[in-house]
């Protein structure tokens, strides 16, 4: 009896120390691909000569060159009515629950979810090409699953201090874009958000992948994806004020900010 | 909003904040030591127990901040960058306006939201650097463990080494505000880009926008948890 206990013990050990390794081995190719698409976009080019005075080169683009907005009538006023919804409902339900729960309880469902979305980003890995990363992704799923709780704790996120982890976001529209599959115009839908067509696409493809989707009744599907986006926004209170309080027109800043946060997730 | 957009928030937030509030006297001669020693020291002053138990940074703690922002941010270079070409049809006067109310509208947003130092650490990854320009990259994890990515761009000046940028996510300030001041440029004038930007801090200012109901929030979880949740 206490030999088997010792030998179960080892093994898992042993599993334990393969997919840490694993997890390094792919992270370094991640890190890679990273820099890469950054050194392209590093120096802002110069938009006048050192006198200061003249122009040279071309004029600093928009993101028109990403995705035009062609339906700005539409998308401003979704805009305006997801900014309604959110201070007038979602956030202040979100603050109501973040009240009752202490932060860590909520870290750790956040936790939870992000661990249960693997599949997505397992397969989008992969659609992607990038199967190192699906290694860490998998790696990551089962030692957060067996070791953390079910994944309430991020332990394995947390084996290489100073190595960067891949990038915890993969879905669809990434990689449709990394297929060379244009965004199509920009799109702003109610609840949902900044999208463009290709992201519409994507979000109905990953669906498919989410994990809560396949929760019977329906209800309880939508319950937990409507819990699941709760208790993320009660971790995440006052950034989407920050990013629109500081803008001239927040219309504008949110669907720039969210195109090229995009851009960059293809490029990576 | 989907969470990913979320991420990008809060490193611009963390990476403006902490560079628009670097604090120090003594001047590092090359991009990356510049950043770091600014970082450092800015979470020594935010970690000052002389201001311990505010819950934003305000009074003389924000005034202690900005007095020193322009040794290390150039707010001018920032400006005239999301301004683009339009920049050099401005009047002296109209574009020291624009850099003066600018610089407000970041501080009160960015900066003055800014909870205070979480035990974020800061891990610089590298710096590149050509001719007067230069770009450092950094990694930031955030308190909850997630890994941000927040990079810094750079000019030189007289010999000193300026940050004029921050990119979090992919994102820079100099660009979300790009668009937007050509939008208004190409239906206005600088003047009324002025005006707008003034109408802003003046909103800000009024209570109409937001209230910095976050810090409260956090301060009610953190008196239940003491402990910044790392898991």
């Amino acid at each position: 009896m206490g030999r088997s206990i010792v030998r179960v013990g080892l093994l898992a050990i042993g599993a334990f120390v393969l997919f840490c390794g694993v997890a390094l081995a792919a992270d370094d190719q991640a890190v890679l691909g990273k820099e890469l698409a950054q050194i392209d976009n590093a120096y802002a080019p110069e938009l006048w000569d050192a006198s200061g005075k003249t122009p040279t080169g071309e004029p600093s683009v928009g993101t028109e060159s990403i995705a035009p907005d062609s339906v700005p009538g539409w998308n401003r006023f979704w805009f305006q009515f997801n900014d309604k919804f959110y201070y007038y409902l979602f956030k202040p339900v979100a603050q109501g629950y973040g009240y009752v729960l202490p932060e860590k309880p909520r870290t750790w469902v956040d936790n939870f979810f992000h661990n249960l979305l693997f599949p997505m980003r397992f397969v989008n890995c992969l659609l992607q090409g990038q199967f190192r990363a699906a290694g860490v992704e998998t790696s990551r799923f089962i030692g957060n699953t067996a070791f953390g709780f079910g994944g309430m704790s991020r332990f394995a996120y947390d084996l290489k201090p100073t190595q960067p982890t891949a990038s915890g976001e993969r879905d669809l529209g990434q990689t449709f874009g990394v297929w060379g599959i244009d965004n199509g115009t920009y799109l702003v839908w109610p609840f949902v958000g900044p999208s463009t067509v290709r992201d519409t696409f994507g979000y109905a493809g990953d669906y498919f992948m989410r994990p809560t989707t396949y929760l019977n009744p329906w209800y309880w599907s939508m319950g937990a994806t409507a819990y699941e986006k709760l208790n993320n926004l009660s971790l995440r209170i006052g950034e989407y004020e920050t990013l629109t309080e500081s803008a001239i027109d927040p219309y504008t800043a949110v669907r720039d900010a969210y195109l090229r946060y995009r851009a960059q997730k293809v490029k990576e | 909003m989907p969470s990913a957009m979320k991420r990008v928030i809060l490193s611009l937030v963390l990476g403006l904040s902490l560079t628009c509030a670097l604090a120090a006297p003594a001047l590092a001669d090359a991009p990356l030591a510049t950043v770091k020693e600014g970082v450092d020291k800015v979470i020594a002053v935010l970690q000052d127990p002389q201001y311990k138990g505010a819950k934003v940074i305000a009074g003389k703690q924000l005034e202690a901040l900005r007095a020193v922002i322009k040794q290390y941010f150039d707010f001018t270079e920032l400006t005239a960058r999301a301004v683009g070409r339009p920049w050099l049809k401005f009047s002296p006067q109209q574009q020291k306006d624009l850099v003066d109310s600018f610089q407000e509208l970041l501080e009160k947003t960015y900066l003055g939201k800014f909870e205070g130092y979480n035990g974020e650490k800061f891990d610089y990854q590298k710096e590149m650097a050509q001719g007067n320009l230069a770009f450092v990259q950094s990694q930031v994890t955030a308190s909850d463990g997630k890994i941000l990515a927040v990079n810094f761009r750079l000019i030189q000046k007289d010999g000193r080494w300026f940050i004029y940028d921050v990119i979090g996510e992919g994102i820079s300030i100099m660009e979300i505000y790009r668009s937007q001041f050509a939008q208004e440029l190409q239906n206005g004038s600088p003047d009324s880009l002025i005006g707008k930007v003034r109408q802003r801090v003046a909103d800000i200012a009024a209570g109409k926008a937001v209230a910095d109901e976050k810090a409260v929030l956090n301060d009610a979880a953190k008196q239940e948890q003491p402990t910044a949740a790392k898991q």
